[in-house]
């Protein structure tokens, strides 16, 4: 019994955040009180952090928690306690068709399901620490990212963070009274 | 690794970007900048950019990619950053007099057009997936904005909102796309990947992530181009945006769109072209049928050219799916010519709006030859070329299309594309028999519109029927800017 | 017995993610749920890439992660900037529904 669970760790890890991510997401589309789908939202993002980790991307998993935990979230929840919510049920675009949002989405997984559960791939990495040596033995994996990030990557860099400009810009303009 | 001076290729962007900023701060201190000031400074930063564009080509331009691979300034580049600036240019001069009108303030409004222009300069050149979703973000981030700019105005707003939640749907499924391939092939970068891909196809390996893979990839390139069956957001977010933005949308933004659905097909995806070739063929036939017959039941105009917008999304795929050089050539010089017939029909649809979102409908046309002989012979000319008929650039356009596809085998789409630009006759002539047959109710001559406003449609017309009757250097400058063939 | 988590159980979680965002953007009424489905796709778009990158051994996935973090943050930041400028204009107008536009 032990032995199972110290082997089978990151395993039995992956089905618990798995299901909280799940569990999370349903919450956010089912639920009419946006202040829980907000709620159920932060769980679903705060496992896929740790699934995150489970893969050995430490330092997305802590951007996963910074940014949307703690940004992209408070957003959300100061514009719910912003806004009238008793108006909210009136911004309608496509109706309130739960039961054809259950067929979709099962279909939908139904096919990438079937799909992906065909794909073989090699066997993963075993050691993670070879995996941020594949760039410099003893790097951590901060480190690496950022390495790659300011060398590789610069160009993006920069277009995104004109793209955070205009985020900021947008929002001011949009959300000022006029 | 980077050469730190390859920076110095990047001045048109740079410069751009910071004339963008720069407008930021002027129209955010004190009371702001006034809409003519800011105009000017927009439009003389779009010509010193081109300028830059050119002077950057003449130091660097090559077929290699560079900045690590993320940047690429071929003369395929050259040539759409060139025709967006113009693009942008125009936008900018018919975008005054709803600005004045409406009481908007004129320095975001500018500067966020420039980040939009700053976005797809940079997508035109991308050469690593990441680098062009990322700018591909940067444009619709922009448009969205600029999309809800009229706070005030209701339908502003809604098309804002619904062009937002189906544009961030299409770049997510875009990007699962992006992430499939990634996953098959180890790579973002569009040489890297085409190699890769080349190898696994002929191994047969990861069919499965492949095939998904680049699917939605496409489809998500399709939405942005607005061809249908992916087309949904299109109509509402162009009747309902003010009108300048959406013939920024209309022109700027496609021609962006489709050039990186080139790039993206031609260089990253050469593995699967039987593949690409067929399913944009469906989309394309999907697109005309249903962008031209469902154009033929609209009263709006600007609903009506949305419609229409579509249905040249799929003429314009017939010269992409034909994978050919005679087809690219011929999507370019569509795409120029499609630029100025567009903005020029839209920049006469500003004139006759009274009100922010009065005089859209086609009675409000009526005797318009009457009232206004310039504006009545302006949309005529528009209106014929956007059928495909001589002499103007929409026939050569059109014709040239058609060609490339007789000759690339695929005779059936070119037939459908024969068909329903006879379709398309009907609508647009709706609007010409209107202007020139129907009597007014109301015979005041019309008072002359802005000079901006006027001169640009002047040339919007001139240059389309100048296309007509002289096609021969804008082909030869075409057929200069290819990129290699899958 | 032991339990090993490969690649493919990573691709099916974000294929259900995926769905299920998908889902609510199309089908939902309420805007802020629709906003939130936004970032459960651009989230299992995330869980592909990073477990990609821990397959394939190569850190262009993470990185391409770091960056939809970025572009979701600037996405939400319009997108409820957009829905508060209309949120605003409904209360100052008392229209009761946001349907000018159809079709």
């Amino acid at each position: 019994m032990f032995e199972f669970l110290t082997t089978s760790g990151p395993a039995l890890l992956f089905y618990l955040f798995a299901l909280m991510a799940v569990a999370g997401a349903v919450c956010v589309v089912s639920m009419r009180n946006p202040m829980y789908g907000a709620i159920g939202l932060l769980v679903c993002f705060l496992s896929i952090a740790a699934l995150f980790l489970l893969r050995h991307a430490e330092f997305v998993a802590v951007v996963q928690i910074f940014v949307y935990g703690g940004g992209i979230m408070v957003l959300f929840l100061f514009v719910i306690m912003l806004v009238n919510l008793h108006r909210l049920h009136e911004t309608t675009m496509l109706g309130n068709y739960w039961r054809t949002a259950f067929v979709v989405s099962l279909a939908l997984v139904a096919i990438f399901g079937f799909l992906f559960l065909k794909v073989e791939f090699g066997p993963s990495f075993e050691d993670p620490s070879k995996f941020v040596d594949a760039l410099e033995p003893g790097m951590g994996n901060s480190e690496a990212v950022a390495w790659k990030l300011y060398r590789e990557y610069l160009l993006p860099f920069e277009i995104a963070s004109v793209f955070l400009l205009v985020a900021m810009v947008g929002a001011v303009v949009l959300g000022r009274r006029a | 690794m980077i050469d730190p001076t390859e920076f110095w290729l990047l001045a048109p962007e740079i410069f751009l970007a910071v004339a963008a900023m720069l407008l930021l701060v002027a129209g955010s201190i004190g009371r702001g900048v006034r809409n003519r000031p800011a105009a000017a400074v927009a439009l003389l930063s779009l010509v010193a950019t081109a300028l830059l564009v050119l002077w950057a080509y003449g130091k660097g331009g090559s077929s290699e990619a560079f900045l690590a691979g993320m940047f690429v300034l071929d003369s395929y580049a050259l040539f759409l950053k060139l025709l967006l600036l113009i693009a942008t240019g125009l936008t900018v001069t018919i975008s005054g007099r709803f600005l004045e009108e409406g009481g908007y303030r004129p320095g975001e409004y500018y500067s966020l057009i420039l980040f939009a222009a700053t976005g797809m300069l940079f997508m035109v050149s991308g050469y690593s997936l990441l680098s062009i979703w990322i700018s591909l973000e940067l444009m619709a981030l922009s448009s969205y904005i600029l999309a809800g700019y009229f706070k005030r105005e209701r339908k502003s707003n809604e098309a804002a909102l619904k062009y937002f939640i189906l544009g961030a749907l299409s770049s997510g499924v875009l990007l699962y796309g992006i992430s499939l391939l990634y996953g098959a092939t180890g790579t973002v970068h569009v040489g890297e990947l085409a190699a890769r891909l080349g190898d696994l196809v002929s191994t047969g390996e990861q069919p499965i992530l492949i095939a998904v893979g680049w699917l939605l990839l496409a489809i998500g390139l399709y939405f942005k181009v607005a061809a249908a069956p992916f087309h949904v957001w299109t109509p509402d977010v162009y009747v309902g945006a003010p009108t300048p933005v959406t013939a920024f949308l209309a022109s700027a933004s496609k021609i962006a769109s489709f050039a990186i659905l080139i790039r993206i097909l031609f260089e990253a995806l050469p593995a699967l072209k039987a593949d690409w070739q067929l399913i944009t063929a469906l989309v394309a036939c999907i697109s005309m049928i249903w962008g031209n017959l469902a154009a033929l039941t609209q009263d709006n105009v600007k609903r009506m050219l949305a419609y229409s917008s579509i249905g040249h999304a799929g003429y314009i795929l017939i010269g992409v799916l034909c994978a050919s050089e005679e087809g690219l050539w011929a999507v370019l010089f569509y795409l120029l010519a499609y630029a100025f017939i567009t903005l020029g029909a839209f920049g006469t649809v500003i004139i006759l709006e009274q009100r922010e979102y009065a005089g859209e409908t086609y009675s409000d046309y009526a005797g318009l030859a009457r009232r206004s002989p310039f504006l009545a012979a302006s949309m005529l000319v528009f209106m014929v070329a956007l059928t495909g008929i001589p002499p103007t650039g929409g026939f050569f356009g059109k014709f040239y299309l058609f060609a490339a596809a007789v000759e690339a085998g695929w005779i059936w789409v070119a037939l459908v594309g024969v068909l329903t630009s006879a379709i398309s006759l009907f609508f647009y002539f709706g609007i010409v028999v209107q202007m020139y047959l129907k009597p007014s109710e109301d015979t005041t001559p019309r008072p002359m519109p802005a000079v901006g406003l006027a001169s640009t449609i002047a040339i919007c017309a001139i240059v389309t029927v100048l296309l007509g009757l002289v096609p021969g250097p804008l082909v030869e400058l075409a057929k200069a800017s290819l990129i290699p063939l899958p | 017995m032991m339990l090993e988590i490969t690649t493919t159980h990573y691709l099916l979680l974000s294929a259900v993610l995926f769905a299920i965002g998908a889902a609510g953007i199309l089908v939902r009424r309420n805007m802020i749920t629709v906003l939130m489905s936004i970032e459960l796709v651009l989230n299992s778009v995330n869980l592909n890439l990073i477990a990609f990158s821990y397959q394939l051994s190569d850190l262009t996935g993470q990185i391409f992660a770091v960056f939809t973090i970025a572009v979701a943050a600037g996405e939400a930041a319009v997108g409820l900037g957009i829905l508060i400028a209309l949120f605003r204009l409904l209360d100052d107008t008392h229209l009761d529904k946001a349907t000018e536009l159809h079709g």
